[in-house]
């Protein structure tokens, strides 16, 4: 009876909420180092999924979030194809200096000019110079399928 | 911002199902409860693969066996701050609403540029600035999420497109 674990009779306090922003500086509570997915790419992974369950014969579970998601990747994702998908997860990989969230996020929104993306995600003012950026976009923006 | 993260949860068993398969029939278990919800501040949008199930362990008086399953799921946790695109849904005259993917979204008059008003004898009702930019259902817009509110299995949130390079999007 001695040996037996005890629960911890105290509990840590839990991180105060409200607190996560993705202002000029990130703060991303839990979700400081999860691995980020663009649109494109949640699109493929979704998808992939509902295929195999299909292939496999189970319950897809067709939920409303997950319909609504998936209309809502349909519409937005601007890469459609899995080669142009990988081809854009490369470019943004190489940029280390950015932070997953910002990778993605940059993925996400393809904005036209590097002005665009720095207002937008104020984040990465000072982490990327310009001309950098404006490359990444316009590498990005050629493997933009319609 | 989408996800893929790791998380846990007990999930029980009924006895009658104790056998074979049981770890399938936990995981199936796991997707039917979980995908689909809105976990505090985040969609689980789907689960992918469950990577580790623990011993089942018994529960004293229910005879139900305890598993504690880790697994990946497809999460999307939007984040104030953050810039998303979203499709407007209803316009009133106070604002409008958007839909991004399960979240809701207001977006009221006082955020929107100055030059942008209601027109309400327009069939749709919209937001216009009586030159190129029309707001209607249908439109895809970019908001940046200004606050956000979570209750118990929903969250709404406010955005505003009172900024350089927010609001219509060419489609």
């Amino acid at each position: 009876m001695s040996d037996q674990n005890h629960a911890p009779t105290s509990r840590s306090k839990p991180p105060p909420p409200g607190e996560e922003e993705a202002g000029a500086v990130l703060k991303l509570g839990e979700f400081e180092d999860v691995d980020t997915l663009t649109l494109s790419e949640a699109s493929l992974v979704i998808n992939a999924l509902m295929a195999k369950r299909r292939k496999d014969r189970k319950d897809r579970n067709e939920t409303d979030v997950l319909n609504k998601t998936l209309a809502y990747l349909d519409s937005f994702s601007r890469f459609k194809q899995k080669e142009n998908v990988e081809a854009v997860e490369r470019l943004l990989s190489a940029h280390k200096e950015l932070t997953k969230f910002e990778r993605a996020h940059i993925g996400s929104l393809c904005c036209d000019s590097a002005d665009e993306c720095k207002t937008l995600i104020p984040s990465i003012a000072d982490k990327i110079s310009d001309e950098d950026l404006q490359e990444l976009l316009d590498e990005m923006g050629k493997l933009i399928s319609t | 911002m989408f996800f893929l993260h790791n998380l846990e949860r007990r999930v029980t068993l009924h006895p009658s199902y104790f056998g074979r398969n049981m770890h399938e029939l936990v995981t199936t278990k796991l997707v039917k409860d979980v995908e689909g919800t809105c976990a505090g501040d985040y969609y689980i949008i789907a689960i992918m693969d469950t990577f580790d199930v623990s011993e089942g362990r018994i529960l004293p008086g229910s005879g139900l066996a305890e598993f504690t399953v880790g697994y990946r799921a497809v999460v999307w946790r939007p984040f104030k701050g953050e810039v998303i695109d979203a499709i407007v849904d209803t316009v009133n005259p106070h604002g409008f609403f958007a839909q991004a993917g399960p979240l809701r979204l207001f977006v009221s008059s006082h955020l929107m540029p100055d030059e942008i008003r209601y027109d309400a004898s327009a069939t749709p009702a919209q937001f216009t600035n009586d030159a190129d930019i029309v707001i209607e259902h249908g439109t895809h817009v970019r908001v940046k999420i200004i606050g956000l509110r979570t209750e118990v299995g929903e969250m709404w949130a406010i955005g505003s497109i009172n900024g350089d390079f927010l609001g219509c999007l060419q489609p």
